[in-house]
């Protein structure tokens, strides 16, 4: 009995040193976490591990200083023990999923967020880096969700409402995406990446006018920001403005000679102001640039199609298409322009390549309808109309549901 | 030829559009100039609000004849005119369609009250032609409702008969009908005059969808709302019986096999050499069709096959104005269309067989995509002997002219020359002030107002005055001007094939009631003779009569009768 008196107070004796060090190296360690130490917080994290084994909030501390300090696969096991230890520990599955999103395995990152905003749905850091992970990993409309579960947490974060700006609109919900960058606009005037995504959202909903303001302000700012400057531009053209929009693209070329872009750009407003010598010396120079840019070798094409020049038409598309195999309506222009030379077997190629890549366009279908036809395949052609009828159908079905009188 | 003054007062008395440079230079061999104001043109044709239209029905605009209705050897002109939906007019003043008689003098007569044809409506498109036979020009008009068929009493006066010869559209129940453009032909060659009446959109403004119902926006602008999305309209033809009368026999022919279309521009012409007419509409926003005439009172729509349903990349286009001609003088009657803004106008060269090819970027018209695109002309402006084109533009949409869109609501018009070898040369520039002029055109006509030899147009405007586009020409190029007088045929001649023949060219067209947008040529054809003297001439009736007449003296108007040949000459501004 006295033994095991004596073994106990022992242990008790043990017991109560070694919550005081642990105490002692849990402050140690977050003091210096605070200094910004991470290898020596890690240290004190360690050591306190090794005394308290079983804990799964040092784990997962400990898991953090890795990843903190990039050993990512070590943290990542840190995290692993922690959740084993104990799986209602949000913070460790944040951590993990956090770790995971670094390596960009989305597929691992994900399920350990959603974990986390589960636990605690009013974690703001939670469901905005959860957001963030379905962004990144192309998820966009599950994205907006979580992003905005988060402004509704924090509403004055402008960072958010960016982010759910930009969830939204690679969502192709525009109006919503408007609303969002709007937000953030607001709170952080001072973020003009925000206030260039909300001014193309605008002009995107016809708001053209609404969107030079913002580029402006954007400007006012930053008067170097080549990205405004041409959004104005771009803005000019939505709403036919060719004359304007020309003369800002030629103002951002005077700043940089250099700009692809631009030159693209005013080629574009150039040839819609059928001003074609000119736009396809814009287009030349944007390719000169930029021999990857396939829209100005697409726009180039166009621009001799119109002047009835068939050899430079497929000779731009035929580029176009070898840098951007599912570029459906250069395979399209090419096959009406083969087509147009006489090439029809050719054409019929690059007609049915059209065909596959814009299904929901009734112009491949019918092109490809002529050109069938003129070949002979008269059962062919008939089915390539009656298909391009099909799809004609359908799309006047939509706009007949649009124009219900509200 | 106007005085250097009376050139500068007749431009400046119009909007200034051009440069004083421009005023001062020499002017080009051939001169467009607008002497609308100084031959008392004077009235406006109403079509819907001027700033912002609900509808679409405010946006088409009118037509507008060239027509000799008391047979004296002039050309009268007949403007259909609208309307407004919120306006109210006093009595006597609301907008009435206006027929002006040529004084022969370069001035015309407003003679609407004493001829009788006031009618206020929404008046869209007309043709000419002579359905009764006994020698005087009819006048069909449509209108959004019922249409009006003029009979020209020969005194001057034209009574409404519509009703009483069963051409009314009215389909019941307080419904209306939306008639555009329309043609007289001999479909079954039975000597009588039948009529086709294309139709546009099922409108009903109580249940129409409004601007913000979409919203329906262009450039981001909220506009009058379709086609696309509305029901479409269903065309009509009307058998002549031969007494006064007409049968609907569109479901017996066919024409309604096509599914409800959007109708404008109607163009009626052989298309295949085979006889007998046939029948291509323009249709806004989706194919356009071709009838073809299959011989026994039947249609087929050919369109698709024949080509000249879409674009060249095979895409429905908003097909406004249409007119035939033989371009390329290889005795086949090719097309032009005009189109909507952002597009090009189409240019169908005839192969032969019911098939054509799309010429429009090849022939040198792909250049201009700004322009919106209504009346359109094959004229030969120059008299080489060459068939060239004119297209009248003006925007769709008022509410454009707010803002500096593209080439804005008012535009001017282009004017290519034709170069004789399947291409064409954008000539506008060079062709005088009135094809600088911008207005919001809409119907044209082309005719030799002043029978000087060379082709004058004139332009119905939206919510403006018209235009009279006077043909300046100084060139020393020759030319003829052929009037046909059915015997067997119907009287006009409608549908008579003349080819005119100096040398070893030869030109061929055909007396055509309809065409352009909603509006109605001159129905004596005119040939540009280049430096020949002479040409022979052959008519090929609808009877199936042929009537040749060789070594015919230029530079005169001469009547050929069928049968008889010419039955009468005259010198030109006589």
């Amino acid at each position: 009995m006295r033994i095991y008196c004596f073994v106990f107070c022992i242990a008790a004796l043990c017991f109560g040193q070694d919550q005081a060090e642990l105490q002692q190296l849990t402050d140690q360690g977050r003091t210096m976490m605070a200094a910004g130490d991470a290898s020596g917080a890690l240290v004190a994290f360690q050591k306190a591990l090794a005394i308290s084994p079983n804990s799964a909030e040092l784990h997962d501390q400990v898991g953090f200083l890795l990843a903190v300090l990039k050993r990512n696969a070590e943290a990542e096991d840190e995290f692993s023990k922690a959740i084993a230890l104990d799986d209602r520990l949000g913070v460790a599955h944040y951590h993990s999923g956090v770790a995971y999103c670094l390596d960009k395995d989305y597929a691992r990152c994900i399920p350990e967020l959603q974990k986390a905003a589960r636990l605690d749905p009013k974690s703001f850091t939670y469901r905005y880096h959860l957001g963030n992970a379905f962004s990144a990993a192309g998820r966009h409309s599950e994205a907006a969700e979580e992003l905005k579960a988060a402004t509704a947490l924090q509403p004055r974060n402008a960072e958010v409402w960016n982010a759910l700006g930009l969830a939204y609109q690679n969502a192709n919900n525009v109006t919503s995406a408007v609303d969002a960058y709007r937000h953030a606009s607001q709170l952080n005037p001072g973020n003009l990446e925000a206030r260039n995504n909300y001014g193309l959202m605008l002009v995107q909903t016809r708001e053209a006018d609404k969107a030079i303001a913002e580029f402006r302000r954007v400007l006012e700012t930053d008067p170097g920001n080549v990205n405004a400057a041409m959004n104005i531009g771009t803005a000019y053209m939505s709403k036919g403005d060719l004359d304007h929009a020309a003369a800002q693209f030629r103002a951002v070329l005077a700043r940089d000679p250099n700009q692809a872009l631009a030159h693209y750009n005013l080629g574009l407003a150039l040839k819609n102001k059928d001003d074609l010598v000119n736009a396809r010396s814009e287009f030349e120079s944007a390719i000169a640039l930029d021999r990857g840019l396939t829209e100005a070798h697409y726009a180039l094409g166009i621009s001799y199609w119109q002047a009835g020049d068939f050899d430079r038409t497929i000779e731009q598309m035929n580029q176009a298409v070898a840098m951007r195999p599912d570029y459906g309506e250069a395979w399209f222009i090419l096959g009406t322009a083969l087509k147009q030379k006489g090439a029809l077997n050719d054409a019929v190629s690059a007609l049915r390549e059209a065909v596959r890549l814009r299904p929901e366009d009734p112009g491949p279908y019918n092109t490809l309808g002529q050109a069938l036809r003129v070949t002979g395949d008269i059962e062919g052609s008939k089915a390539a109309f009656a298909q391009g009828a099909k799809v004609k159908a359908a799309k006047e079905a939509e706009q007949a549901g649009m124009l219900k009188r509200k | 030829m106007p005085s250097r003054r009376g050139f500068i007062q007749s431009m400046c008395a119009t909007a200034s559009v051009f440069s004083l440079e421009q005023i001062m230079a020499a002017p080009a061999a051939v001169q467009f100039v607008n002497v609308a104001r100084q031959a008392g043109l004077n009235e406006r044709t109403i079509f819907g609000a001027e700033k912002k239209n609900k509808f679409l029905l405010e946006t088409t605009g009118c037509g507008v004849a060239f027509v000799d209705y008391d047979n004296d050897g002039w050309l009268d002109i007949f403007f259909v005119n609208g309307t407004r939906f919120e306006a109210t007019y006093a009595p006597g003043k609301a907008p009435v369609s206006r027929l002006y008689k040529n004084n022969r003098d370069g001035t015309f007569t407003d003679v609407t009250v004493k001829a009788g044809v006031a009618r206020t409506g929404w008046g869209q498109g007309v043709c000419v032609g002579d359905y009764n036979n006994d020698g005087h020009e009819d006048i069909f008009v449509t209108y959004w409702g019922d249409c009006s068929l003029w009979r020209n009493n020969g005194d001057g006066t034209f009574t409404d008969v519509a009703a009483k010869a069963g051409v009314t559209t009215d389909p019941g129940h307080g419904q209306r009908r939306w008639n555009t453009g329309c043609a007289f032909l001999d479909f079954d060659r039975d000597g009588h005059l039948d009529l086709f009446i294309a139709n546009y959109i099922d409108f009903d403004p109580k249940t129409a969808p409004l601007p913000q119902s979409g919203p329906c926006l262009y450039k981001g602008l909220m506009v009058a709302c379709g086609p696309p999305g509305l029901k479409g309209g269903k065309n009509i033809l009307f058998r002549n019986n031969g007494d006064d009368t007409f049968t609907d026999v569109s479901a017996k022919s066919g024409i309604l096999n096509t599914p409800g279309t959007y109708g404008l521009g109607v163009l009626v012409a052989d298309f295949d050499n085979d006889g007998w007419p046939d029948i291509y509409v323009a249709n806004d926003s989706t194919s356009s069709a071709l009838y073809k005439n299959n011989r026994d009172g039947t249609f087929s729509d050919v369109a698709i096959d024949a080509g000249v349903a879409y674009s060249p990349d095979g895409k429905p286009q908003a097909g406004m104005g249409i007119s035939a001609a033989d371009y390329d003088c290889d005795g086949l009657l090719d097309i032009v269309k005009t189109n909507f803004s952002g597009d090009t106008h189409s240019l169908y060269r005839n192969l032969g067989n019911m098939t054509f090819d799309d010429q429009t970027f090849q022939a040198g018209l792909g250049k201009n995509t700004r322009f919106l695109g209504w009346g359109v002309g094959f004229l030969d402006y120059d008299n080489d002997g060459w068939a060239d084109i004119l297209v009248c533009n003006g925007h769709v949409y008022p509410e454009v002219g707010e803002t500096d869109a593209e080439a804005g609501y008012r535009e001017r018009k282009i004017l290519y020359r034709n170069l004789g070898n399947g291409k064409f040369q954008d000539a506008s520039m060079d062709a005088g002030p009135g094809i600088l002029e911008k207005v919001a055109g809409r119907g044209c006509a082309f005719g030799d107002f002043d029978n000087d030899g060379d082709i004058d147009v004139v332009v119905n405007c939206v919510n403006d005055v018209p235009q009279l586009l006077r043909c300046d020409n100084t060139m020393k190029n020759n030319w003829l001007l052929v009037k046909t007088v059915g015997t067997k045929s119907n009287r006009s001649g409608i549908g008579a094939r003349v080819i005119c023949s100096t040398g070893d060219h030869r030109q061929t067209n055909e007396v055509r009631s309809g065409g352009s947008y909603i509006s109605q040529n001159d129905l004596r054809l005119h040939f540009g003779l280049g430096s020949s003297e002479t040409s022979d001439l052959e008519v090929h009736w609808p009877s199936g009569a042929v009537d040749k007449v060789p070594g015919v003296a230029a530079n005169q108007i001469v009547t050929i009768v069928e049968g008889a040949g010419i039955k009468s000459r005259r010198a030109r501004n006589d």
